[in-house]
């Protein structure tokens, strides 16, 4: 306790002077942040009424969290995974009664943050963020990733976005028919842009092309989405591999012609899925938080719900869809088994895509 | 219209001044600290854009931004260490500067034309914006090439001593900037089989080591003659002085933000790109290009304009196409969209206000930091007047923590370490150090272009359609063979007008030659820089031909300079005056130890108790009086300053600092 409040006098000490410069709304953050540290006793109350459902887990996670979390953050700051722990992590905080501590260990496309991950103990009080393809594709591609994936419990999936084929505002290419004529006519003529190899985007590809049976030519491009949108909007590329969210907060320059997935997407209405065409597209990225393997089952499922709350109470489900991205809110009881999922999808895949790239 | 004149008011609220002027502030603090940069500032923000007005946020993030860039060239002025990679190019002529004991006028310099670069940034963003965004979409694959190539180049203007270890620096510098995950294929790249390796050599963590170690153990070499860097007199009108020099040449300054603002447009580009190109030419345009290097002030100027003028630029087709430009931009886009604010056309025409309160304080911003700079570089500048047996020891205690923190990754540290050896060695055997590090820039190769090049051309076989047509590519062009052949030109202009190229030899060595360490510095070199050649082409020997080219092309430059210089030690065997002997076995050597013994006690004895030992151990070795009360003392002052890092950088960056594993043993700890 005496901790946690020398904490936040710091932060306030350090950062909060700048955001205190600004007035009214301010006041409200350093008051939440602040109430963090001293609501638990009431929070405290309305969680442990949560998990008590499963009958047995009471008692073994009755007295967890008794520590701060430390929720380890595989990308740099300010990336997408960390703009998923910072949306709940103030009202996490208060159902949790504690502090979440937010480490940051990027490099290697989250390899480096997992492996270290794996190797805390797994006793609750240590969580990474997740990203899905990344955990599964990772242990599966690389010679030696540092972590394998039976080596992460995962404990919620908060929000996905289906990979969207993506074209610019002014190409010829109309519809998703369109574009696969168009690379019928000129095999390998036609360069599609997506985010380095073996990642989401090269593997949505290679399910697309594999199903429509064409020929493209993948232009793998480094330092995130920016650049990428940027070669597409500048025609050096014909179309590009992203996340619906991309789409949609592009949306004056961007046209997406179809999405992975079964459903279309709420803020993509006209856009339709690969499926509804013919085509069996199915990678989606997904954000989600999880423990180490091996961390007893009622603490996982304590704080896999905590997540889910923190989402539904911040409004986090409902504001997400504005920036293109599924709420989908896997709780603990559903989250491991949307990984097992994938894995079997990904293994399927895995071949088909070393076979493009012309490896054994 | 109307939203402009909307935005210069709205700029101009208490509120909106009081945030900018606070994160300037915070900003420059961050950016000062070796390690810490400006992202990180601006990452800090992240949790607070939730809460906060969009434009109060936004003004933040700028003020953070500029003026951690401004921070960044003080440590790079007075101790020859870049705060963030952007400064790389502020070190080559401001600590020059300092030690001619004009620290205050580079600091007011770079204060300056930060300021300038702000400004003129600024402008760009509230100008011109549309017509920039649409021309940096021009640069596509072939372009990034053609940057790339030119890049290469500039390593051979920079490069003032010999061509061969120029050129073998630089390929060493690119060739580590391969380690780890390829960016095409998931081929893993001399990780020795150690899985932390994969992400690579983060930028910062090299700069760190290759500036700031080497500084450290130069200052312990010449400690007996030496107190310290630089005195500090008191000068007034430091501020004329340098205002004149800009206004009365203005072009510097002016060529310089341009090109910070062309540079900062293209994505994936930025800073530490900017200030290298600009810095590059300035040299080539100067009529003094002998200046650079030994403390000219267009150095100081043409460096720290263009980072702060392409930050601001990075925002360009942020705003106009929701593309960010650079990290902070694009947390500068989290910000918006978190508040429902897409960028593009909606953006100007609905949240016309936001959008142009936020461009007026970009503008703003650079009064800010002159005003700023001005206030301290007088107290500032008194750091290089610290005594060395306190300064080197810190310096190096400041890489530790700036490479620890920047990824909370102990292994970042060992590699700080191995690289500030290697550099110092490097650099004692004549190598131009500052030449490999325009190669350490790892976006030659890890930002992929050049790899992805030919699937850009249409169609196979089509690489040269690529190239050459484009107008953009043809300027490119031209301008990498003017910089590539620079060295020849540059010396045939400077022969004409009488001056005499820098020589290789050194000149009069005086002191009794048996004390003094000397050796043959090509032999010795060629041998010592070989080796990673050999290791580098070892391993990236048989694989896939895609991934491994490039660390082999690389490996063989360095092996053929290797041979060059070999083959020269032989033929022309020359010894060089190294050090003086004694220096070397009871300084030098001791303080390398403590850092390899920082590194191994660091994990098991923990943050705070590593630091109180060897920190102090060092600041006691150094001295000149050694007593039991300056032992006191000196101990006395390492606990409270890993006391202190221990809270602030704990609490503040949550910087998860090692309690020590021989500590919780023994049941102690957390």
């Amino acid at each position: 306790m005496r901790r946690s409040s020398s904490r936040w006098l710091l932060w306030l000490a350090a950062m909060g002077l700048v955001i205190g410069a600004c007035g009214g709304g301010t006041d409200a953050t350093t008051t939440t942040a602040g109430g963090s540290a001293t609501t638990e006793p009431v929070e405290q109350t309305t969680t442990t009424a949560l998990p008590a459902e499963t009958t047995t887990t009471v008692d073994e996670a009755a007295d967890y969290p008794s520590q701060p979390i430390t929720w380890i953050v595989a990308f740099d700051p300010g990336g997408g995974s960390d703009i998923e722990a910072r949306r709940i992590q103030d009202r996490l905080q208060e159902i949790l009664g504690t502090r979440i501590q937010i480490e940051y260990r990027s490099g290697g496309g989250g390899a480096v943050g997992w492996s270290e991950f794996v190797k805390r103990p797994a006793d609750g009080y240590t969580v990474a963020g997740l990203v899905i393809p990344h955990i599964v594709i990772q242990p599966l591609a690389l010679d030696d990733p540092g972590y394998q994936t039976e080596e992460i419990r995962a404990a919620a999936w908060t929000v996905a976005a289906p990979a969207a084929l993506i074209v610019a505002n002014d190409s010829p290419y109309q519809t998703l028919e369109d574009f696969v004529a168009a690379a019928q006519e000129n095999p390998g003529g036609l360069t599609v842009g997506g985010v380095a190899t073996f990642s989401a985007s090269d593997l949505a590809l290679a399910e697309f092309i594999d199903e429509a049976g064409i020929e493209v030519t993948y232009v793998p491009v480094t330092g995130g989405a920016a650049p990428l949108i940027s070669d597409l909007l500048g025609g050096h590329i014909d179309a590009l591999v992203l996340g619906t969210s991309h789409a949609v907060r592009n949306s004056d320059t961007l046209r997406p012609l179809a999405i992975a997935g079964d459903e279309r997407f709420e803020l993509l209405p006209d856009t339709p899925t690969f499926s509804e065409l013919g085509y069996d597209v199915s990678v989606s990225y997904a954000w989600g938080v999880g423990m180490p393997a091996g961390t007893p089952e009622p603490i996982v499922e304590k704080f896999g719900n905590a997540v889910i709350q923190a989402m539904r109470d911040t409004g986090a489900d409902q504001a997400v869809i504005e920036e293109g991205l599924d709420p989908i809110l896997l709780g603990p009881d559903q989250a491991q088994a949307y990984v097992d999922e994938q894995v079997e999808v990904y293994t399927e895949l895995l071949p088909i895509l070393q076979a493009l790239h012309g490896e054994s | 219209m109307e939203a402009f004149l909307d935005g210069l008011l709205g700029s101009l609220q208490p509120h909106l001044i009081f945030t900018l002027v606070l994160s300037s502030f915070v900003g420059a603090i961050v950016g000062a600290l070796p390690g810490l940069t400006a992202t990180m500032a601006v990452a800090l923000l992240v949790p607070f854009t939730f809460a906060l007005s969009p434009t109060t946020g936004l003004v933040a993030i700028v003020g953070l931004m500029q003026g951690a860039l401004y921070g960044d060239s003080v440590p790079a002025c007075l101790i020859n260490t870049p705060g963030t990679p952007s400064a790389i190019a502020t070190t080559f002529d401001g600590f020059p500067l300092t030690q001619q004991g004009k620290g205050q006028f580079a600091l007011i310099a770079s204060g300056v034309s930060s300021a300038g670069g702000a400004l003129v940034g600024g402008l760009a963003l509230l100008f011109v914006s549309p017509p920039l965004a649409e021309f940096s979409l021009k640069f596509g694959p072939p372009e990034f090439f053609w940057i790339g190539i030119f890049g290469l180049t500039m390593i051979a203007s920079l490069s003032t001593g010999s061509m061969f270890k120029g050129l073998a620096g630089g390929a060493l510098g690119m060739l580590v900037s391969t380690i780890g995950i390829a960016p095409a294929g998931a081929v893993t790249r001399f990780t020795f089989g150690n899985p932390g390796l994969q992400a690579g050599v983060n930028v910062v963590v090299a700069l760190v080591g290759l500036f700031a170690v080497p500084q450290a153990l130069k200052m312990v070499e010449e400690i007996r003659g030496k107190v310290q860097i630089a005195e500090y007199e008191e000068h007034r009108g430091v501020l004329r002085e340098v205002l004149e020099r800009v206004v009365l040449r203005p072009l510097v300054l002016l060529r310089s933000t341009l090109i910070g603002v062309f540079v900062g447009i293209l994505p994936a580009a930025g800073g530490p790109i900017a200030s290298l190109v600009s810095y590059n030419e300035a040299i080539r345009w100067s009529k003094n290009p002998e200046e650079f290097g030994k403390g000219s002030v267009d150095g100081v100027i043409a460096a720290e304009s263009a980072n702060n003028s392409a930050a601001t630029a990075s925002l360009i087709p942020l705003l106009t196409l929701g593309i960010p430009g650079s990290p902070p931009a694009a947390i500068a886009l989290g910000a918006l969209l978190i508040h429902g604010l897409r960028p593009g056309q909606d953006l100007f025409e609905f949240s016309g206000d936001i959008v142009y309160t936020f461009m007026w304080s970009a503008v703003w911003a650079g009064f800010v930091i002159l005003v700023f700079s001005v206030m301290v570089s007088k107290y500032l500048t008194r750091v290089a007047t610290l005594p060395v047996h306190y300064l080197a020891p810190a310096v190096m205690l400041l890489s530790i923590i700036g490479s620890f923190a920047i990824r909370n990754n102990v292994l970042d540290v060992a590699m700080m370490i191995i690289i500030g050896l290697v550099g110092y060695a490097l650099d004692k055997l004549g190598f131009q150090s500052r030449a490999d590090r325009p190669g350490t820039d790892p976006r030659a190769d890890r930002r992929g272009r050049l790899r992805h090049l030919p699937g850009a051309g249409r169609g196979p076989g089509e690489l040269s359609a690529g190239v050459l047509p484009r107008p953009i590519t043809m300027v490119m062009i031209v301008l990498t063979l003017l910089s590539a052949a620079w060295p020849w030109i540059g010396k045939r202009i400077a022969r004409r007008s009488g001056y005499q190229h820098r020589g290789s030899g050194r000149r009069g060595v005086t002191m009794d030659d048996r004390r003094m360490i000397r050796v043959n510095t090509d032999l010795l070199g060629g041998l010592f820089i070989g080796l990673f050649g050999a290791v580098g082409l070892v391993g990236s020997w048989g694989g896939r031909f895609n991934a491994w080219i490039f660390p082999r092309v690389n490996s063989i430059v360095i092996l053929a300079m290797a041979l060059a210089l070999i083959v020269r030690g032989v033929v022309d065997a020359r010894s060089k005056t190294i050090m003086p002997r004694e220096n070397a076995t009871r300084l030098v050597l001791p303080m390398m130890a403590g850092l390899v013994a920082y590194y191994f006690l660091f994990t098991r004895l923990g943050f705070v108790l590593t630091t109180t030992l060897l920190f102090g151990g060092a600041m006691f070795m150094l001295s000149t009086r050694r007593t039991w009360q300056r032992a006191v003392v000196v101990f006395g002052v390492a606990a409270v300053v890993a006391g202190f890092f221990y809270v602030v950088f704990g609490e503040v960056f949550y910087v998860p600092w090692p309690t020590g594993t021989w500590l919780e043993a023994l049941g102690l700890g957390r």
